[in-house]
């Protein structure tokens, strides 16, 4: 339980600054999902369950706060979260060049599902400038990973001295 | 029962939920009560980070000033302080009155009832040409409405809940107008674009039509009453199988800088066509 009331304060904390203010530093199309850095943190931490329920609502309300249809993000975060719990439970990810690569593999396969699915819906048609779309913004997300990773640890190890648990 | 079996049976579980939700939310109409929920939450949210974001600009530009001012006299300081406060307090309402004024003129001169409402989020992927708004089905924002400023139209409704709505910009791929050419009447269908803004498509090949040409809606797609400005055509092309011709087209609303909008309140998905408003521009 303890896991789910940060996960959701966090992911709701990151939302808002993804509606508000990372449009007025970035450029809006590529501004950095760090509802996704979030996700890939949470399977990297390891908490299996509680990381799904997690993930799952966080997909749902980022489907609500943008225009995607109700079901895409939570898909996609849930597809990041497993990778990267499966990639935490036979790898070492202590090493911040792994989890990094890892943040730009699943980064970039995540944003190429989102044009996957509205090529699919009949949206778009695959133009060139998809590709740089989806390159620039997996570099603008994954650079934002050296600031947000210890923030998120140092969040999470703060939140569990408060209170009290191990 | 094994933990590993009970773990995926959770996410088997979470993820045909997830992809159930997906192939269900074809049918757009007003959401539920989750989203009003998620809305509620988000609209207070929203609107303090966006004030205290208008706040924290104001500040940082007089403290800009007040740096400059130092340096030049620093006995006049505290005067000049008052002073600059005040300049960009009267300069900020002064803009507001502007863009507050120009959407009371597009108030008066549209046929129908209006709305006028403040953006207050963009959208939170970025994947999606989509900002919200503070006024929803309560103050009678439905689905489809078309939403526009006084430069042109901005885009439609895409989900609404009580409190606060999604506005979908004509510059998101997913979004299609039918749009005319002013000067020579030839239809066309605009859609929004990664590489360009937005690209008039299946545009008569004998249709005289140039750079600089103003696109209004027809009226014609159900959603936008007709003669709304759209933008101006940028450039012209043959389609890729040179059927018909293709415009690219910059749309008249600067849609990175409003901060108000104007929603059309009618019927929902639907304008009777009659009352044009080319005559009025």
């Amino acid at each position: 339980m303890k896991e789910l009331i940060f996960f959701a304060v966090v992911g709701v904390s990151l939302l808002v600054v993804q509606c508000c203010v990372l449009g007025q530093i970035f450029p809006p199309d590529y501004k950095p999902d760090l509802e996704l850095l979030l996700v890939i943190w949470i399977g990297l931490k390891g908490d299996y369950v509680s990381g799904l329920f997690s993930v799952f609502f966080l997909g749902i309300v980022e489907d609500l706060l943008s225009g995607a249809p109700l079901g895409l993000f939570p898909v996609i975060y849930l597809a990041a979260f497993m990778f990267s719990a499966y990639i935490s439970l036979n790898f070492d990810v202590e090493s911040f060049g792994l989890s990094w690569s890892i943040t730009i593999l699943t980064c970039f396969i995540s944003f190429c599902i989102v044009f996957v699915a509205r090529w699919l819906g009949g949206q778009i048609l695959f133009e060139p400038v998809i590709m740089k779309f989806v390159i620039v913004k997996t570099i603008s997300t994954s650079l934002c990973l050296i600031l947000l990773k210890p923030l998120l640890d140092s969040s999470w190890k703060g939140y569990c001295r408060l209170i009290g648990a191990a | 029962m094994p933990r590993s079996i009970r773990d995926l049976i959770i996410a088997v579980i979470l993820v045909s939920l997830g992809l159930i939700m997906l192939f269900s939310s074809f049918e757009k109409g007003q959401s539920g009560t989750f989203m009003s929920v998620i809305y509620s939450v988000f609209k207070p949210i929203n609107q303090t980070v966006t004030f205290i974001q208008e706040r924290a600009a104001g500040l940082f530009n007089s403290y800009l000033w007040l740096v400059n001012v130092g340096r030049e006299n620093r006995d006049l300081t505290q005067e000049v302080r008052r002073l600059r406060a005040q300049i960009v307090s009267l300069r900020e309402k002064e803009l507001e009155n502007k863009r507050l004024t120009k959407v009371l003129e597009l108030k008066s001169r549209l046929d129908f009832p209006t709305l006028v409402a403040q953006i207050i989020g963009q959208d939170a992927s970025g994947f999606f040409r989509t900002v919200l708004i503070n006024k929803g089905s309560d103050d009678g924002v439905l689905p489809d409405m078309p939403v526009t400023v006084p430069e042109g139209i901005v885009g439609k409704i895409s989900r609404s809940s009580t409190v606060m709505a999604q506005v979908m910009m004509i510059t998101d791929p997913g979004m299609s107008v039918d749009c005319r050419v002013e000067r020579t009447r030839d239809r066309g269908l605009l859609s929004g674009s990664y590489s360009y803004s937005c690209l008039l498509q299946y545009v008569n090949k004998g249709a005289q039509i140039k750079e600089g040409d103003l696109v209004v809606t027809s009226g014609l797609d159900g959603i936008f009453p007709r003669g709304l400005i759209v933008g101006m055509i940028q450039s012209i092309r043959s389609s890729e199988h040179g059927l018909f011709l293709e415009a690219v087209v910059t749309p008249a609303a600067k849609l990175s800088e409003i901060e108000e909008v104007v929603v059309i309140l009618g019927i929902q998905g639907g304008f009777s066509i009659e009352p044009g408003l080319e005559s009025k521009h």
